[in-house]
């Protein structure tokens, strides 16, 4: 029975990373973050902020991963038919699959540990480190827990609110990161009991796990010890005993935003779309949003500006907020790499023939892909974006930035499509997707480029003729870019997509 | 679908003594290894071509070239008069074609499908609506018109690709395995809709492992092994080449020199007994 449940395991394990047991490249910048991190805090915290400090960074690193890129851990074996037939029982294909499931867990949570425990304040003991290590597996066991068990619960609908919690993680990284030089000696002075103890740490796990390791400070309003261990007792059995989550279903139901953008799909096909670029733009219109790889790696971005503006937000007035706001109005074009190095995933690569085979030039399909993402991406983020800045900065200000902002992240677009989309849409799995890094100089000199701008128009361009001549000139540019495009590749218009 | 009440009609083709499709020399190497060598052939319009081998043999690569998914090594292909190389564009517009398995992005529905091909096609839109909902009610697709296509039996994929390689009224249709995995209703179907296609004047060409169904539907075939023709011609032909007068399964046995089916059954099975 054992050598059943350990063969299933390995093969669970092989299937989902490809051929290997340990992703050891994933594993070795998750440690590298977490060892650069400890070594920034170590000297200001004692045992108790160290083991919350490094259990937090943990918890949201194991639940980053496990929403992302081994999300299909969670849920049914896609061999599932097959593997049942196979003289196993029931229970032992379970076994094998919480197995998997535990040894991944404990391979994400030693990798984010370990150099943790190494690089501890001096006056933890060797003892507590070594329970940091079974507090982070143990708090790793209830995330997969919790999280097997709410798609479970939702089946398909669970896609949404796994977006949701993504990207809310997203914005606590950031702002953690952001906040990371305040929040250590907060935590200490807390651990001290030189500060009050904040009501949001009762509710974070990292805390409660912490609490095993060496003594909460006084003030501390935690859950009892043994309610933590009864709590990860379960999360196991969940984790043994539950069957893995349903895999999404293809979908093909219109979203709502879809349905509000609606006018403005048919608007772009009747005025901007030219003869050629038809098929591809709604190609990527219907079909991306739709990629459950492509939401999950892509979506969350949009916690990074959100959390810029959070920490910024935090007492700011006056012209910092301006600028801030004028930077998150100009500046969504450094994080559109990361949107356009997915566009070509998709859970059905295969059918990229439908693609590869059309007579359409390479330059259409460019510019159709780029069309559809301007409209079903950009749009709906400016929509966001503009009633931020409505709500912090007022209407006349949003209205005075806003669009210029927007007609400068299109040009952005349609110049950084041909250097970070690598491949036709919709045409690669999501671990075959190939992403260049190459980008640092380029990106570098957009982001100081794009501030520049940003603090330049919001302090410069305050009448109606200044907005119209700014907007002016952002539309020639934006379509000498387009211009340009079209005849760099006009001479090679009979080339083929491959 | 009932062609015969089709009022649409047949294909404009003047290809039906000339070569639709030519393959002339054609060299495909990956690496040292040489996928296809020296292939020469032609495909008329009007006629059901058969394009046979083992595993391995080379013939995806050879469909993968006349496609324009990947460029020879060595030699020329023509589709309609355009060369596959220079004129890729042109050879498209020529052709649809269906890889093995139908494979189609599980998201979308038929209809998305169909929109899709029909605009990379640049058929206009009137004729993309009307065309395509006559296609899906012809394929008993109509209800789940709307449904993604990951929902639905292979049979049903294969439907919705046979549809979306139809609606653009190629000269030329290549269709990689089309029958594995169906039903005998759509295999019935399919293969009417393959004969009715070269009766129009366009040209099928396609590959298969069933090799009793190439018989009755193929008007010529060639037959691949290790990347070069090994024969080439209607059955009657392939009998006299190989000197066998049996099925086609048994001249392409002898052909294409596989071993004895027998003797590797037994090699494969060794001693082993069931318990």
């Amino acid at each position: 029975m054992l050598r059943r449940i350990q063969a299933m395991m390995n093969a669970r394990l092989r299937a989902h990373m490809g051929g290997e047991l340990v992703p050891f490249a994933a594993l070795l910048a998750q440690g590298s973050l977490v060892g650069a991190l400890a070594l920034m805090v170590r000297n200001s915290l004692d045992p108790w902020g160290f083991s919350l400090f490094a259990l937090t960074i943990s918890a949201g690193l194991v639940a980053l991963t496990l929403l992302g890129e081994f999300g299909s851990l969670l849920r049914r074996d896609p061999a599932a038919r097959w593997s049942e037939s196979l003289p196993a029982s029931a229970m032992e294909r379970r076994l094998g699959h919480s197995m998997a499931i535990l040894a991944l867990l404990s391979v994400l949570s030693c990798s984010v540990l370990l150099p943790a425990i190494l690089l501890a304040p001096e006056d933890m003991t060797w003892a507590s480190r070594a329970l940091l290590l079974v507090a982070g597996m143990a708090q790793a066991v209830a995330i997969g827990s919790l999280l097997l068990l709410v798609q479970v619960l939702f089946g398909e609908r669970v896609e949404g609110l796994l977006v949701l919690v993504q990207t809310l993680l997203v914005v606590t990284a950031v702002t953690g990161m952001l906040n990371a030089p305040a929040l250590a000696p907060a935590i200490q002075q807390v651990a001290l009991g030189e500060a009050p103890w904040p009501n949001l740490l009762s509710w974070m796990p990292s805390s409660w796990y912490a609490g095993l390791v060496t003594s909460a400070p006084a003030s501390a309003q935690l859950p009892a010890d043994w309610a933590v261990g009864i709590g990860t007792l379960l999360g196991l059995c969940l984790l043994a005993f539950l069957p893995p989550a349903p895999n999404i279903m293809a979908r093909g139901t219109q979203s709502l935003l879809a349905t509000l953008l609606s006018p403005l799909r048919s608007l772009t096909t009747r005025f901007w779309l030219r003869k050629g670029e038809r098929g591809s733009f709604d190609l990527v219109y219907d079909a991306l949003p739709l990629e459950k790889d492509f939401i999950l790696r892509t979506y969350p971005m949009i916690g990074i500006p959100l959390a810029f503006l959070l920490v910024g937000a935090d007492g700011e007035g006056g012209e910092a907020m301006d600028d801030l706001l004028a930077l998150l109005l100009f500046t969504p074009a450094i994080y559109l790499p990361v949107l356009l190095a997915h566009v070509p995933v998709t859970s059905s690569p295969a059918a990229s023939w439908i693609l590869e085979t059309a007579p359409v030039r390479p330059i259409d399909i460019e510019n159709g892909a780029i069309k559809a993402l301007a409209v079903r991406f950009l749009l709906p983020l400016y929509g966001v974006l503009t009633s931020l800045a409505v709500f912090f900065g007022g209407l006349h200000f949003a209205l005075r930035l806003a669009l210029p902002g927007l007609l400068l992240t299109l040009t952005s677009l349609r110049l950084l499509y041909p250097r970070c989309t690598l491949g036709l849409p919709l045409s690669a799995s999501a671990d075959q997707v190939e992403v260049r890094h190459d980008w640092t100089g380029f990106l570098l000199t957009l982001a100081v480029g794009l501030t520049i701008v940003a603090i330049g128009v919001q302090r410069l361009v305050h009448t109606p003729l200044q907005i119209a001549g700014v907007i002016a000139t952002l539309a020639i540019l934006d379509l000498l870019v387009s211009r340009t495009g079209t005849s760099a590749t006009s001479d090679s218009q009979a080339e083929p997509t491959q | 679908m009932n062609s015969s009440s089709d009022p649409r009609p047949a294909l404009d083709v003047d290809h039906r003594d000339n070569g639709l499709v030519r393959f002339d020399g054609v060299d495909k190497l990956f690496g040292e290894h040489a996928a296809l060598s020296g292939l020469s052939f032609e495909v008329r319009g009007g006629e059901v071509f058969g394009l046979l081998g083992p595993n391995g043999a080379g013939k995806t690569t050879a469909l993968r070239l006349l496609c324009g998914l990947d460029k020879a090594s060595a030699g020329t292909i023509t589709v309609a008069g355009h060369n596959t190389a220079t004129a890729p564009l042109e050879t498209r517009r020529a052709l649809s074609y269906v890889p093995d398995g139908a494979p189609l992005y599980d998201n979308l529905s038929p209809r998305q499908h169909l929109d899709l091909v029909g605009r990379l096609h640049g058929l206009p839109e009137s004729e993309l609506k009307s065309e395509g909902d006559r296609l899906l009610a012809a394929l008993d697709l109509e209800e789940r018109a709307n449904d993604p296509v990951g929902q639905f039996s292979r049979g049903m994929r294969q439907k919705a690709a046979l549809a979306c390689a139809l609606l653009p009224r190629p000269k030329l249709l290549v269709l990689d395995e089309p029958l594995s995995g169906l039903d005998a209703p759509t295999t019935s179907m399919f293969k009417e809709v393959i004969r009715s296609w070269a009766k129009r004047g366009g040209a099928v060409l396609y590959t298969s492992h069933l090799l009793d169904v190439v018989e009755r539907v193929c008007d010529r075939m060639l037959i691949l092994n290790h990347g070069k023709l090994v024969g080439l011609g209607t059955l009657d032909e392939l009998r006299t080449s190989a000197g066998h007068n049996g099925t086609l399964e048994q001249v392409f046995a002898k052909i294409a020199r596989a071993d004895d089916p027998s003797a590797r059954a037994e090699n494969l099975l060794g001693d082993l007994q069931p318990r």
